[in-house]
């Protein structure tokens, strides 16, 4: 679905929870991914990346616009809501 | 809260994991295609079966064991007491509801029984899951081919072992250790990730079959000290829509600058930000 949608013009970060590097690498090679991969400060407590976006399970997913505003967040993987989100982004 | 995730990642796939589907023929094992079927045909004929039972879960240096008491009855009565309280929780089953007991019996969830025992939150526990439905095991739903292992010996009892092998890459491997009496006992998952191993296992000792008990005696009422389950609302502290998502900065696996929230929006229509982790 991402590569599809790439070729529309989605921009994707995956924010990482936990796993060690080369594991994240190893993932990426055997995916051939190309989205940008951050590893996420689990360990920061409330200052945490995953405290600030209220994330509480997995996966979390946000749409934000250029400037950063969030058009469209979910919880678990749903691939009806997301589509008609990233449509109403502009993004067919 | 890496507790909570690695715990419901888990809990996830080993109840994909006990799920049915058809075993593929490609490359069947003669032998424990055979075992199986005398072992399916062993429990369909059992009416009712008592034992003791043991879940352990081992990850990493950790091994955490519960013990209790399993009695199932056909078509879909059960009670199941474990201690203490953990990851697999006590169940039990009146034949019209299910209820689980969490949080060391402090909460309680009430479900429909499914008429035939097939929504109950057995986990690994693959020995109770194949009482009700003898399907062969499958890996989330793809086929999974039977491997003769040959007999290992478990404390003192000798068992027939059958290893289910998946085509699919990353897979848990699945070991079914059948006893002398040809039913199911024992069953060895093993998930590794990494160089890092997880190893669930389910084991009934002092196998007792009979005749179907008055139904009655699955009645059950929860302690009245427990309360109902409130199932977490895991979207409750998200950012609201229309609100500016929070600013960060953090590092790649491969090294080098670390990469901000503006750096990756920047001149993009729309970006999706997703959380996740691997195992």
């Amino acid at each position: 679905m991402y590569s599809e949608l790439k070729d529309k013009g989605l921009n994707l970060v995956a924010i990482n929870n936990g796993d060690e590097r080369d594991v994240i690498n190893k993932y990426v090679k055997e995916g051939g991914f190309t989205f940008p991969i951050v590893m996420g400060d689990y360990m920061g407590g409330d200052s945490s990346v995953f405290k600030k976006y209220g994330v509480q399970a997995y996966p979390t997913n946000y749409l934000l616009d250029e400037n950063g505003r969030v058009l469209w967040r979910g919880v678990g993987f749903n691939e009806k809501q997301m589509r008609d989100a990233l449509e109403k982004a502009g993004l067919k | 809260m890496r507790e909570l995730r690695t715990a419901a990642a888990v809990l996830g796939s080993l109840t994909a994991i006990v799920s049915t589907a058809a075993i593929g023929p490609a490359r069947a094992d003669e032998k424990g295609d055979a075992l199986l079927k005398e072992v399916a045909a062993q429990t369909k004929a059992t009416e009712m079966l008592t034992a003791d039972i043991e879940m352990s879960a081992k990850t990493g240096e950790r091994t955490v064991a519960q013990t209790g008491k399993l009695t199932l009855q056909r078509p879909n009565l059960v009670r199941m007491e474990l201690a203490p309280a953990g990851q697999v929780p006590s169940f039990y089953s009146d034949g019209t509801n299910v209820w689980v007991l969490m949080d060391g019996g402090k909460q309680y969830q009430k479900m429909d029984a499914n008429p035939e025992g097939k929504n109950l939150p057995v986990l690994w526990g693959a020995p109770i899951a194949y009482f009700f439905d003898q399907k062969p095991m499958s890996f989330n739903e793809a086929p999974a081919a039977t491997k003769y292992l040959g007999v290992e010996k478990v404390g003192d009892t000798s068992y027939e072992v059958v290893e289910m092998v998946s085509s699919e890459k990353d897979a848990p491997t699945i070991k079914l250790y059948v006893g002398p009496d040809k039913r199911l006992h024992r069953s060895v998952v093993s998930i590794k990730r990494g160089d890092r191993e997880s190893v669930y296992s389910a084991t009934l000792k002092n196998i007792k079959v009979g005749a179907a008990q008055d139904v009655k005696t699955f009645a059950y009422t929860p302690p009245a000290t427990a309360r109902p389950y409130e199932r977490p609302n895991f979207e409750a502290n998200l950012v609201k829509v229309g609100d500016m998502a929070p600013g960060f900065s953090l590092p790649t696996p491969t090294g080098g600058t670390p990469l901000s929230l503006s750096d990756i929006t920047k001149g993009k229509k729309a970006t999706l930000v997703n959380f996740w982790f691997y195992g």
